[in-house]
């Protein structure tokens, strides 16, 4: 049995590491044979956390990540950062402990607070290896914006919005996506729509949107990947359940078949808000019985997992 | 909704691997048709499984002691609502309804298992060896193996996380263990005489 559930955990371990090599490649880390780069948005704290959760497996990562605490970590959010990594599992919090402390040792100060709980398996800031991160990229909007505005709820909101090309969204679904709290994302979207920076609809309740024409020539410096870009896709919590199943698959290893799919319906249940945002259609739980659903469980990550690698 | 007659004993087996996961052991006294149906002795439909009593494991030649099993014991209750979601079964598809008997008389016989168990431990703590032998005696208990009821009110069931121990309501990890535990005209089986045992793939 531990065969099959390393098997499904596998496909989950290595769509994981995928996603994570193709974003960072795109971002500028020297990556060899990343694949295609992506069209999505990178939702970069979701990508550190990926990073973070499949390091022990794909020990490079290390090398991105400290390139990254030393070239690109005042462009994360820390508050952003910690609000996500509750999402994911343990293994992902001791995956990620030692980068605070290489962003703080960088000269990134905000760190410091979450660099008090680095774990023993240091994170050396490698500042030169990858040289400058890559903001002009469409897929790099949010960091860009970052770059222009500050880290913070409004160049995220602003991001977001210009990513679904136009259409409107409730402050409830910009929440969702974004991962910040609906009071917040009510408030920047009403401040930046006084500065007439985004658009309100008069529906109940209220949307917003950006106009994109009015974005055009920023956006146009992005090059081709704008024309073929796939907008706004919720990472965060897809690689949440990527980073759940490869505990799962740690955790149930020597479980008997039963109590590994009952745990496996946990890891659905969690995420099933996940699938539903983003529009994903697994196979429902309820049509298999007992360790019956270990199947529909491998068929639920292959779905994902290949939902991923076709919308990154 | 799933019928649970269809899936009693995989239930079941789930709720032992449950509770065996957790290192716990729970034994329960189970009646009714589900008892019936687990025993082979009938092959009709079942809503639940109704739980008359809690079990202690057997020490020695000292059989489990009985009491009443409301609530259930919170370890249960929450193996009880996982299987439920994962064989799509009613959310009380184990319980202890029936126990209100222990206020209005249970079954005799249980009570007499009870009464004696009590006699027993009470034996045991004097050191008189005679009050133990006595009980052992009226008791009339048969050895493990012994003839298999044909019809009997009462059935024990026990999950969980085995003990070691010889026989009784404990087993191997994750093992389903059922044990009939009256018998029809008196003159019951011996709890500890598990004449037929559902063991799980753990």
């Amino acid at each position: 049995m531990s065969e099959r559930i390393d098997e499904i955990a596998n496909v989950a371990r290595l769509a994981a590491a995928e996603a994570a090599w193709r974003q960072w490649g795109l971002l500028g880390a020297p990556v060899a044979g990343a694949g295609i780069g992506p069209r999505s948005v990178i939702d970069p704290e979701a990508l550190l956390l990926l990073s973070a959760s499949v390091r022990s497996s794909e020990r490079r990562l290390d090398d991105v990540m400290g390139w990254w605490a030393a070239a690109g970590s005042t462009l994360l959010s820390v508050q952003r950062t910690t609000t996500l990594l509750r999402r994911f599992p343990l293994a992902t919090r001791v995956g990620l402990a030692s980068f605070p402390a290489a962003a703080a040792a960088a000269g990134d100060a905000r760190w410091t607070t979450l660099s008090r709980a680095a774990g023993e398996e240091s994170l050396a800031p490698r500042g030169k290896w990858g040289g400058e991160p890559r903001l002009i990229p469409y897929p790099a909007l949010v960091l860009r914006l970052r770059a222009g505005f500050g880290v913070g709820v409004k160049a995220d909101l602003l991001a977001l919005l210009l990513s679904m090309g136009g259409t409107d969204a409730t402050v409830r679904s910009l929440s969702q996506a974004s991962a910040y709290t609906p009071a917040a994302v009510r408030r920047a979207a009403q401040e930046m729509e006084a500065a007439a920076f985004i658009r309100r609809t008069r529906s109940r309740p209220a949307t917003y949107y950006a106009d994109p024409a009015r974005w055009t020539a920023l956006l146009e410096e992005a090059g081709d990947a704008a024309s073929g870009a796939r907008g706004w896709r919720s990472f965060a919590q897809l690689f949440a359940f990527l980073a759940w199943v490869d505990a799962w698959g740690n955790e149930q290893r020597d479980a008997s078949p039963y109590v590994a799919s009952s745990a496996a319906r946990d890891v659905y249940d969690a995420h099933q808000s996940a699938f539903e945002l983003n529009r994903i259609r697994v196979p429902d739980p309820t049509q298999s019985t007992g360790a019956g659903y270990l199947d529909t469980f491998a068929a639920t990550v292959d779905k994902v997992c290949g939902w991923i690698q076709a919308n990154l | 909704m799933s019928e649970l007659t269809h899936v009693l004993e995989p239930a079941l087996l789930a709720v032992g691997e449950l509770l065996a996961a957790e290192k716990t052991e729970i034994a329960l006294v189970v009646v009714g048709g589900a008892s019936l149906n687990l025993l082979g002795l009938i092959n009709r439909t079942t809503q639940d499984v109704d739980v008359i009593a809690l079990a202690s494991a057997p020490v020695g030649i000292v059989p489990a002691l009985l009491a009443p099993p409301d609530p259930l014991p919170e370890a249960l209750q929450h193996a009880i609502l996982r299987v439920s979601r994962d064989f799509g079964l009613a959310p009380d598809w184990i319980n202890p309804a029936i126990a209100r008997q222990w206020s209005q008389g249970i079954p005799p016989r249980l009570a007499h298992e009870h009464h004696l168990a009590e006699v027993r431990r009470s034996a045991r703590r004097t050191g008189r060896e005679a009050d133990a032998d006595r009980a052992e005696a009226v008791r009339g208990c048969r050895p493990v193996g012994a003839e298999r009821p044909r019809a009997g009110p009462a059935g024990a069931a026990a999950f969980g996380r085995g003990t070691g121990s010889s026989g009784g309501v404990g087993g191997d990890a994750g093992r389903f263990g059922l044990v009939p535990a009256a018998r029809r005209g008196g003159g019951g089986a011996c709890p500890s005489a598990s004449t037929r045992s559902l063991t799980s793939r753990a």
